[in-house]
C-alpha cells in the first residue's frame, strides 16, 4: 500500500516533469522489472542458475541501453563495452565471493532463518546468485557511464575530424568529468542501504567484528566492483568509440 | 617520466597497504587460525545433508585465551550443499576462533572468517583505479569519500543510538552537500547554488516522504534487518527516513550540479529568456540523464532481492509476499531515489534562475 503510493507519486512526477527520454526510461525499468521476475521465477523452476542469470544480464544490458537511445552505432559501442568488462569483472568476483566466502545470508540476518521458515535446502546453488547481485549491479552502474562516454565522443566527431588517438584522449576527459558523480552516487546508496545496520553494529559489537563480518562485506564488495566497473568501463568506452567512429 | 614515478609510488604503497592488513593478526584480541589442512565428508542427519569439514588449523597470533602462537588445533565445520548459510573454508583461509571449557576439556568453535584483508584489497583497487584514471577529478573523488566516511563513522559513534537519529542525519546531509560540491567543482557562485538547490530538494522530498510514512498503514519493521531492538514505531520511522534520504542524496547533487550549470548557461547565452523558456530547455538537457540516474539508482537497490526471493519462493512463501516483506526497503529506497532525481530538475532550474538571472540584470544595470 505505502509502496503503491510511492510508486505513483514516483511516476506521475516523472511523466510530468521529464519528456521522452524519461518516459522512455521508465518502459526500460518496467522491462528490467519483468527480466528480475523471470529470472527469479527460472529459478525456482529449476533452471540452471549461471544460464538464467548471463542470459538475464545480457537482456538487462540490451534493454537499459535501447530504451536509452536508437542510435544504433552508439548502442553497439557501449554494449560491447559493458559486456567485455562484464566478463572480466565476473571473473574477478568470482574470485571475492569465493574467497570470502559471500555467498548466502549471514547469520545476523535475523528474519531470514532456518526457524522463520526459510530451509536451507532448496537445491539452489546460493554462490551463483550472489554473482548475479554483484552482476545485476555492476550492469546497472557500468551502463550508465558507458553511454554517456559514448554520447559525447558522438558530438565530438560530429564537430570535429579526430584520429583515434584524439578521440580516446576526449573520452577519457569526459569520463573523468563524470566519474566523481557516479562514485558518489553509490556510495551515497551504500550509506543508505546500510544506515540502520550501522547503528546496530554500534551498539552491539566491536570493531574486530564488524570489520570481518560477511553482511558488510557482502554489500561492500558489490558496491566497491560496481565502482571499480564504473572506472574502468571509461578507458574501456573511448577505447572502442576511438576505433569504430574516427573519421580520420 | 614524472608521472611514471607517480604510478610507482601509487602501486608500491598499494601492495605495501595490502600486506599490512593481511598480516594485521596481532591487531586482534580474538585467536586468528589459518587453515593447513582439510578433509570433506558427506553426512545425512535428521534434518538434511551437510558436507562436514575437518579443518586443521594453525594459530597465528598470540592473545590471552589462546596463548602462544603456532599451536596446531582441529575444528570441525558444517556447510549445506547449497551454502544457504554455511560456509566452505579452504586452504589459506584465516579463521576466527572461540575457546570453551567443557569438564575441563578445551573446546574450539569458529566465529567467522577474516574477511578484513579482501575489503582492504577492493577499496585498494578502487582508490588506484581513481587516482590513475580519474587524474585530479579522482583524488578529489577519493577524499571527498574519505571525509564523508570519516563524518559519518564519527557521527554514528557520538549520535547512533537510534534515537532522533533523523536530525543527526539532516545535520550530516547540509554537510555532506556543500563539501562534496564545492570540493569537486570549487568554490563559486555555481557551487553554491547547486548546493541549495539539493537541500531545497532533499527537504522537499523529505517532507513528502514523512507523511506517507507517518500516515501509511503499520510498515513491517521486523523485515529491516538490524534494526536495534527495542525500538518505538516512532524511531523506526525516522531511521527508515534517513536512509531514505541519505540514499537519494547522492543522485540528487549530481542531477543539481548539471541543472545548475545548464541553466547558468541558457541564462548566459540568453538573459531574456522566461521561466517557462528556461524550464522547457533544461528538461531537455536533462532527459538524457535522469533515465540513466534512475536505471542506476534501480539496479543498486533492488539486486539485492534475488537470492531473498528465491529461497522464500522455495520455501513456498509467494513472490508477492517476499517482495511486499524483504522487497519493500529496497524498492521504496528506489522509489526515493528516483522522486529525488525528478524533483531535483524544476527546483534547481528555480534556483539557478534566482542566482544568474539576478546576477545578470545587476551587471547591466
Amino acid at each position: 500500500m505505502t509502496l503503491a503510493i510511492f510508486a505513483i507519486i514516483f511516476m506521475f512526477s516523472a511523466i510530468a516533469i521529464g519528456r521522452d527520454g524519461t518516459a522512455k526510461a521508465l518502459i526500460g525499468i518496467l522491462g528490467n522489472i519483468i527480466v528480475i521476475t523471470v529470472l527469479i521465477f527460472s529459478i525456482w523452476m529449476g533452471i540452471n542458475e549461471w544460464l538464467a542469470i548471463i542470459i538475464s544480464c545480457v537482456l538487462m544490458t540490451a534493454i537499459s541501453l535501447f530504451y536509452q537511445s536508437e542510435n544504433q552505432r552508439k548502442n553497439r559501442i557501449a554494449a560491447i563495452s559493458v559486456l567485455l568488462m562484464m566478463i572480466v569483472l565476473a571473473g574477478f568476483s568470482y574470485m571475492i565471493i569465493s574467497a570470502a566466502n559471500l555467498q548466502g545470508f549471514p547469520t545476523g540476518q535475523v528474519s531470514i532463518r532456518p526457524a522463520n521458515g526459510y530451509k536451507a535446502e532448496v537445491g539452489v546453488n546460493f554462490f551463483a546468485l550472489q554473482m548475479g547481485v554483484v552482476l545485476i549491479m555492476l550492469e546497472g552502474a557500468m551502463v550508465d557511464t558507458a553511454i554517456s562516454v559514448v554520447s559525447s565522443m558522438e558530438e565530438v566527431t560530429r564537430h570535429a575530424e579526430l584520429n583515434a588517438r584524439e578521440l580516446f584522449e576526449s573520452g577519457m576527459a569526459v569520463g573523468r568529468g563524470i566519474l566523481s558523480s557516479t562514485i558518489n552516487t553509490l556510495f551515497f546508496i551504500f550509506l543508505g542501504q546500510n544506515l540502520v545496520f550501522f547503528i546496530f553494529f554500534r551498539n552491539e559489537f566491536t570493531l574486530e567484528s564488524i570489520l570481518n563480518s560477511k553482511i558488510l562485506a557482502q554489500e561492500l564488495t558489490s558496491v566497491l566492483i560496481s565502482g571499480i566497473g564504473c572506472v574502468l568501463i571509461i578507458p574501456v568506452a573511448a577505447f572502442f568509440s576511438g576505433r569504430y567512429m574516427n573519421t580520420k | 617520466m614524472h608521472k611514471k614515478i607517480v604510478y610507482l609510488l601509487i602501486i608500491l604503497i598499494s601492495v605495501a597497504l595490502f600486506f599490512a592488513v593481511y598480516f594485521d593478526f596481532e591487531l586482534y584480541k580474538t585467536p586468528i587460525a589459518k587453515v593447513i589442512n582439510v578433509s570433506e565428508q558427506n553426512i545425512s542427519t535428521g534434518d538434511g545433508k551437510y558436507v562436514e569439514q575437518n579443518l586443521t588449523l594453525k594459530v597465528v597470533n598470540t592473545t590471552k585465551n589462546m596463548g602462544e602462537k603456532g599451536s596446531i588445533i582441529k575444528v570441525k565445520n558444517r556447510y549445506e550443499i547449497e551454502k544457504t548459510y554455511g560456509e566452505e573454508y579452504k586452504k589459506g583461509n584465516y579463521l576466527f576462533i572461540d575457546k570453551t571449557n567443557q569438564n575441563g576439556k578445551d573446546l574450539y568453535s569458529i566465529s567467522g572468517q577474516k574477511r578484513d584483508y579482501i575489503i582492504a584489497f577492493l577499496i585498494i583497487v578502487l582508490v588506484d583505479l581513481l587516482l590513475i584514471i580519474g587524474g585530479k577529478q579522482g583524488l578529489l573523488t577519493v577524499m571527498g569519500i574519505l571525509v564523508n566516511s570519516m563524518l559519518f563513522i564519527g557521527g554514528i559513534h557520538i549520535a547512533g543510538s537510534g534515537e532522533n537519529f533523523i536530525w543527526f542525519v539532516i545535520l550530516l546531509m547540509i554537510i555532506f552537500t556543500f563539501g562534496i560540491i564545492f570540493l569537486v567543482n570549487g568554490r563559486s557562485r555555481e557551487s553554491l547554488a547547486a548546493s541549495i538547490a539539493t537541500l531545497l530538494t532533499a527537504s522537499i522530498i523529505g517532507v513528502l516522504c514523512f507523511v506517507v510514512i507517518e500516515f501509511a498503514p503499520n510498515i513491517k519493521y521486523e523485515f529491516l534487518d538490524y534494526m536495534p531492538e527495542p525500538y518505538t514505531v516512532s524511531m523506526a520511522n525516522g531511521l527508515l527516513l534517513s536512509e531514505m534520504l541519505v540514499g537519494a542524496l547522492g543522485a540528487v547533487i549530481d542531477i543539481a550540479v548539471t541543472i545548475i550549470a545548464a541553466t547558468k548557461e541558457i541564462v548566459e547565452r540568453e538573459p531574456a529568456i522566461s521561466q517557462v523558456g528556461l524550464l522547457s530547455s533544461v528538461r531537455a538537457i536533462s532527459d538524457d540523464i535522469t533515465g540513466l540516474m534512475i536505471n542506476v539508482v534501480f539496479f543498486t537497490n533492488v539486486a539485492v532481492i534475488l537470492p531473498v526471493a528465491v529461497l522464500g519462493m522455495k520455501n513456498d512463501f509467494s513472490l508477492w509476499s517476499v517482495v511486499g516483506n524483504h522487497g519493500f526497503f529496497l524498492l521504496i529506497r528506489f522509489l526515493v531515489g528516483g522522486m529525488g532525481i525528478i524533483a531535483a530538475i524544476p527546483l534547481s532550474t528555480y534556483i539557478g534562475s534566482i542566482f544568474f538571472k539576478g546576477k545578470n540584470k545587476g551587471a547591466i544595470g
